[in-house]
């Protein structure tokens, strides 16, 4: 029942969630996570995480936002700090403020001048397509685990 | 820096899940699904949809979701008439809407706040 409101990110004229019209959830600069985060909403981190993200649509992480761990989106925009791999299935894209130690798996990648990367990029990794299987049963884990 | 935090809480959205430790100083809406344990420094807000299976401390606490795990507030915890908990709770100030479902304890101390990293819901029945 909460998939229609998740398949419309601009739409839901829903009182409960007033603060998410239009614009993709947010997670605030003091929010510290340890341990596995899931999604499958347009999001935008600020926070810090220490552990993986699997993320299925969009995942942007803020100026604030620091990531140790490997993450795993469509999209992944980065303005942060990131310590780990990055699998995408779209795109990523590391903006001038951002500071990436890790691999990057996509298949297109974008690096703005100015921001500070080390590692190795793979564009025509057939593990974008092998990724994906790869994420599916450990979201579906975390699913099963969650319900 | 944190100015903006203050203005647009954090929402943690409705398909997010997350397994592990939180940790936030800022007031935070969850609606997705949180298994672990919360630290928290200010507000929380356990909307509707939401769904926590964890110990939560923090300032004040809103329920107006599902709740398994003992709630320990220094200010106040309110669960509301939508709301499901499992669990107990310890703040100062509780209250219960009527047609809340509720099944645990509940301890009113007005220092639970300063018995903060202590064990909730130890003291409690």
């Amino acid at each position: 029942m909460s998939k229609g409101f998740g398949d419309s990110k601009m739409a839901p004229p829903t009182p409960a969630a007033p603060v998410s019209q239009g614009t993709p959830c947010v997670l605030g600069p003091t929010l510290h996570f340890k341990g596995e985060l899931y999604g499958e909403e347009d999001l935008e981190f600020q926070g810090q995480i220490e552990g993986s993200i699997e993320h299925t649509r969009s995942l942007s992480i803020g100026k604030e936002g620091g990531v140790k761990g490997n993450i795993r989106a469509k999209f992944v925009i980065v303005e942060g700090k990131v310590e780990g791999d990055i699998y995408a299935t779209e795109s990523v894209s590391i903006r001038q403020s951002a500071k990436v130690t890790g691999n990057i798996f996509a298949p297109r990648v974008g690096i703005a001048d100015g921001a500070h990367f080390s590692g190795r990029i793979d564009m025509n990794h057939k593990g974008v397509a092998s990724s994906k299987p790869l994420t599916e049963p450990q979201a579906e884990r975390l699913l099963a685990s969650g319900s | 820096m944190s100015t903006a935090s203050s203005e647009r809480m954090s929402v943690f959205g409705p398909t997010l899940r997350f397994k592990g430790e939180l940790k936030a100083q800022e007031d935070l809406k969850v609606e997705g699904r949180i298994e672990g344990t919360i630290q928290h420094q200010q507000r929380l807000h356990v909307g509707q949809k939401g769904e926590v299976v964890a110990t939560v401390n923090a300032a004040s606490i809103d329920v107006d979701g599902r709740v398994q795990g003992d709630m320990v507030a220094k200010k106040s915890v309110k669960v509301s008439q939508s709301a499901v908990v499992r669990g107990n709770i310890r703040a100062p100030s509780v209250s219960i809407t009527e047609g809340a479902n509720f099944n645990g304890g509940v301890t009113m101390e007005s220092n639970a706040g300063s018995s903060g990293p202590s064990t909730p819901g130890a003291s409690s029945r």
